[in-house]
């Protein structure tokens, strides 16, 4: 038996589990409502209410303000402005006479201190218990105020994930607003958020078409002011900021349609984020751009970046031990680029080793995932652990490559992004990151992130 | 419908009533908390709290229930949490928040809790974000457990305190003796309610509230919420007072202690800067005299003299500490208390703001402006796009909306969200050790505001 012990408090601990949640991912772990936020949240014009006690505002509001702060970090000037939120503050005597009064009086006061163009309702797990008919609420108020209000009536957890509010969003936006019209020459449209405009990944995709003198015009959703909104599908070129785990399957969905609607031509099924699917990204906008030559004249030039930054920091690097550490379901994590890092830095890649708190189903795809990538490699011998005696493997490992933090074990570990880091300049600080962990001394907070 | 009805998201800063109680609950040693709720509200809820208290991702669990659950009630789900918890922890006690939706099926969680046959006492509490915010759920969960203090009272015959502690003093932990004057001298004893140690430097600001009372000869008896035991929580009827910290989380509870136990009450707020310290103790001494307020008073005096001769070199140096505009941006105990003693006691300026972010009568005389959260949410605005520079002391979403509007601003954090800053030192912001944190903070965010104006001019 093991006691956890942290400040004062101590809770006599039976089973020693492994990473640092507890929970496992088996049923709706997020929102419908920030996903409705996140989806407008800097489109300029824009209002969003949430029908839903005070708090769920609130934890829109942190999310965004962790995002601006990681931007922050990341030595970038965000200079975005978000849209208002209001929460329409039910509370617990709206559970019994129902809450549309008090919807009707928030958007009247919205409409009043910010005169919005555009207004969008998301609605609570509380909303959607009590059965307040939050659409007719959205009707009503569009033929008071003469404006468009959209309304994601999802009942907060209960209508699905953070993705399923936030595309609902997008199809009502692609639906209501805009209308195929005549291309107009030179205008990109990135397509998805990833940590927005100065998110790595639309940083890295606007560097890399500017070799082939494409410029980035919007970013949709959540950062086209609402005036704007019905140019959009006059775009030359679709570029969807996607990556390879399923649950981007929305924004693939999303891209397909809007690409097959609008007429608007699109770089999709590929997307840059590990080294070999950039080459292949970047070929598509060669061949998009009719410039095949460059295109790899482009891929070369990159590649040699890469190269010279591995023959920097191969002397640390080399030969060093790395376990990769799997409790992320396929949904949102390919093990395969991790693999490829690893070995691109030379490293021996002794074990991968899987949690417990993955599902069973998650288990056998992640498994195969890694096999397949074993045959591509030609790395037969790399075992794979299921079973939680991963103790040993740690003990002789220079470095763990983990989606989840293992609190307390004194080995070093190297935490794999939840966005996904795009192009050459996401591998070399995926590289940076793992070079500079490997450098250390002692253990300083137990964990480094990308 | 009044505006201050709704709740805009830029100026609230309050968190939901789930996290308000797990942060109570959390803070009773040996406790369990298992969210009966999605696990987004479990995260939300257990992460704030563990930012103060790493143990909390072992000592919060999830029921995860379904959709139907909520329809057909959350039993099966319950179960299944209880049962992880009994098959992986041996806790002494364990709390069932509900979510602000499963709060609305009515489930007998008592009744479910006796079927899990658990080996420890259980208690449920209905906190969910219906029920209001971080301030109603903190209420919620301590008004819970005087509940089971109330029926303590059944089968425990409270001796007086004066009597009880004279006659038990070679008994008392040895903590307690330092406050004390002499075996034979009787000592008032306070319960300190509506602390927390999850607030911005929390946890310090208790160990310094502690300190000031015990030197000036007060026995803390209990901090409910702010560290207590559960034992030393059930004694809460023992104290000769009760001394309410935060208005907002607490003055309730005080009113049921003194209708049920006969334990009158003292709303004292926040203690801040020197002046402020001295004025808050001798209010308490006012109607609860102890022994050693001189002790107070001279180390007051000690440091101030310090602070004045540092402030006196500083500004021989960069001139007075003078800001053009200076807002303040927190609950009401904290932002009317700081605006007291910055003011009057460290910093000069033209323009004093408050945003109090909870409803509030107090009106402090230093503010030159006022705003309450969702009651002057225009009048807020306009206090950030009329903003020209100055000092800001609140919290990362000030220096957020700040940020966005690409005005200039110094900052000292005083309030919960802080992105932008690491805690790791045990210094206050409260008492006098925090009166000298918050002078050598200010000082600093002059400081280095001149440093950063002449960096941009290279």
């Amino acid at each position: 038996m093991e006691k956890v012990t942290a400040s004062k408090h101590t809770v006599k601990q039976n089973n020693k589990l492994a990473t640092k949640w507890l929970f496992t991912k088996n049923r709706s772990c997020s929102c419908t409502m920030p996903g409705v936020w996140r989806a407008v949240s800097f489109c300029d014009g824009c209002a969003v209410i949430f029908h839903s006690p005070p708090g769920c505002a609130h934890v829109a509001t942190l999310m965004d303000l962790g995002a601006q702060y990681r931007i922050i970090g990341d030595h970038q000037n965000e200079n975005l402005d978000a849209v208002p939120l209001i929460s329409s503050n039910l509370q617990e005597k709206d559970t019994i006479f129902g809450g549309v009064e008090k919807l009707r009086g928030c958007i009247a006061h919205v409409m009043k201190t910010w005169q919005p163009r555009c207004l969008i309702i998301a609605t609570s797990c509380v909303a959607g218990v009590i059965g307040d008919d939050v659409e007719q609420e959205a009707e009503d108020a569009e033929a008071a105020y003469h404006i468009p209000v959209l309304c994601v009536p999802y009942g907060g957890f209960l209508g699905g994930e953070y993705s399923d509010g936030y595309f609902q969003t997008v199809r009502l936006i692609m639906d209501r607003f805009i209308k195929p019209q005549p291309i107009i020459p030179g205008r990109v449209l990135l397509f998805g958020d990833q940590m927005g405009p100065c998110g790595q990944y639309a940083r890295e995709v606007k560097r890399l078409l500017a070799y082939f003198d494409l410029e980035v015009k919007w970013q949709f959703p959540g950062y086209v002011p609402f005036e704007e909104w019905n140019e959009l599908s006059t775009a030359s070129l679709l570029i969807p900021l996607n990556y390879a785990g399923q649950t981007q399957g929305g924004l693939e969905q999303t891209a397909a349609a809007w690409a097959e609607r609008f007429g608007t031509p699109s770089i999709r099924d590929i997307y840059p984020v590990g080294w070999q699917n950039t080459c292949a990204w970047l070929r598509k906008i060669a061949e998009f751009v009719k410039e095949e030559a460059k295109g790899e004249a482009v891929i070369l030039q990159e590649e040699e970046r890469l190269k010279e930054y591995v023959k920097s920091v191969l002397p640390v690097t080399q030969n060093r031990k790395a376990v990769l550490g799997i409790g992320r379901g396929p949904r949102w994590y390919n093990p395969a680029e991790t693999l490829n890092t690893i070995q691109r830095m030379q490293m021996k890649i002794s074990t991968v080793i899987l949690y417990d708190k993955l599902m069973s189903d998650e288990k056998d795809a992640i498994i195969g995932a890694v096999k397949e990538w074993k045959k591509a490699a030609q790395t037969p011998d790399i075992p794979i652990i299921t079973d939680g005696d991963y103790k040993d493997c740690l003990e002789k490992t220079d470095v763990l490559l983990t989606t989840d933090e293992l609190p307390g074990n004194p080995v070093k570990q190297f935490f794999i992004p939840m966005v996904p880091l795009a192009g050459t300049d996401g591998e070399l600080i995926l590289m940076r990151t793992m070079y500079r962990l490997l450098c250390r001394y002692g253990n300083k907070g137990g964990i480094a992130y990308a | 419908m009044p505006d201050n009805t709704w709740k805009t998201s830029c100026h609230h800063m309050s968190t939901c009533a789930l996290t308000g109680a797990s942060a109570f609950f959390d803070a009773i040693p040996g406790s369990f908390m298992l969210i009966n709720g999605p696990l987004w509200c479990y995260f939300y809820a257990m992460k704030y709290v563990e930012d103060y208290d790493a143990s909390a991702l072992r000592r919060f669990h999830c029921t995860q229930p379904e959709g139907n659950a909520l329809v057909y009630g959350t039993e099966k789900d319950l179960l299944a949490g209880l049962d992880f918890v009994k098959a992986n922890f041996t806790p002494e006690r364990i709390f069932i928040l509900n979510n602000c939706s499963v709060s609305l099926v009515g489930d007998d969680i008592a009744g479910i809790a006796a079927k899990a046959e658990l080996p420890c006492p259980v208690y449920a509490a209905d906190c969910g974000g219906i029920a209001g915010d971080f301030a109603e759920g903190y209420e919620i969960a301590l008004l819970r457990v005087i509940e089971e203090v109330k029926k303590g009272r059944k089968t425990t015959t409270y001796m007086p305190f004066e009597k009880a502690k004279v006659k038990n003093y070679d008994n008392e932990p040895s903590e307690y003796v330092a406050g004390r004057i002499s075996n034979n001298d009787t000592i008032p004893s306070v319960n300190l309610l509506g602390l927390s140690p999850t607030y911005f430097r929390g946890e310090e600001d208790i160990k310094e509230i502690r300190r000031i009372l015990e030197t000036a000869g007060y026995y803390i008896n209990a901090i409910p919420g702010g560290g207590s035991t559960w034992d030393e929580i059930m004694k809460l009827p023992q104290a000769d007072y009760n001394l309410v910290l935060r208005d907002e989380l607490a003055l309730k509870a005080a009113k049921i202690l003194e209708t049920e136990f006969d334990i009158p009450y003292l709303s004292t707020g926040m203690p801040y800067g020197i002046d402020g310290t001295l004025r808050w103790l001798e209010m308490i001494h006012a109607v609860l005299p102890a022994k050693n307020l001189e002790a107070v008073r001279q180390e007051a005096e000690t440091v101030n003299s310090r602070l004045q001769f540092r402030s006196s070199n500083m500004q021989s140096l960069w001139g007075p500490l003078w800001f053009d505009n200076i807002l303040i941006a927190a609950p009401p105990s904290e932002a009317s208390g700081i605006a007291e003693a910055v003011r009057s006691e460290w910093a000069d300026t033209g323009n004093l703001v408050i945003h109090f972010t909870q409803d509030t009568p107090l009106r402090p005389r230093v503010a030159n402006k006022i705003c309450v959260t969702g009651k002057d949410d225009g009048a807020m605005k306009e206090t950030f796009e009329n903003w020209t520079d100055g000092l800001v002391m609140g919290s990362s979403l000030e220096a957020s909306r700040l940020i966005r509007l690409k005005k200039p601003f110094v900052n000292c954090n005083i309030v919960l969200p802080t992105y932008h800053e690491i805690i790791a030192t045990d210094s206050p912001l409260c008492g006098i050790r925090g009166a000298t944190y918050l002078f050598e903070r200010i000082w600093n965010a002059k400081l280095n505001g001149c440093m950063d104006a002449v960096n941009e001019t290279k």
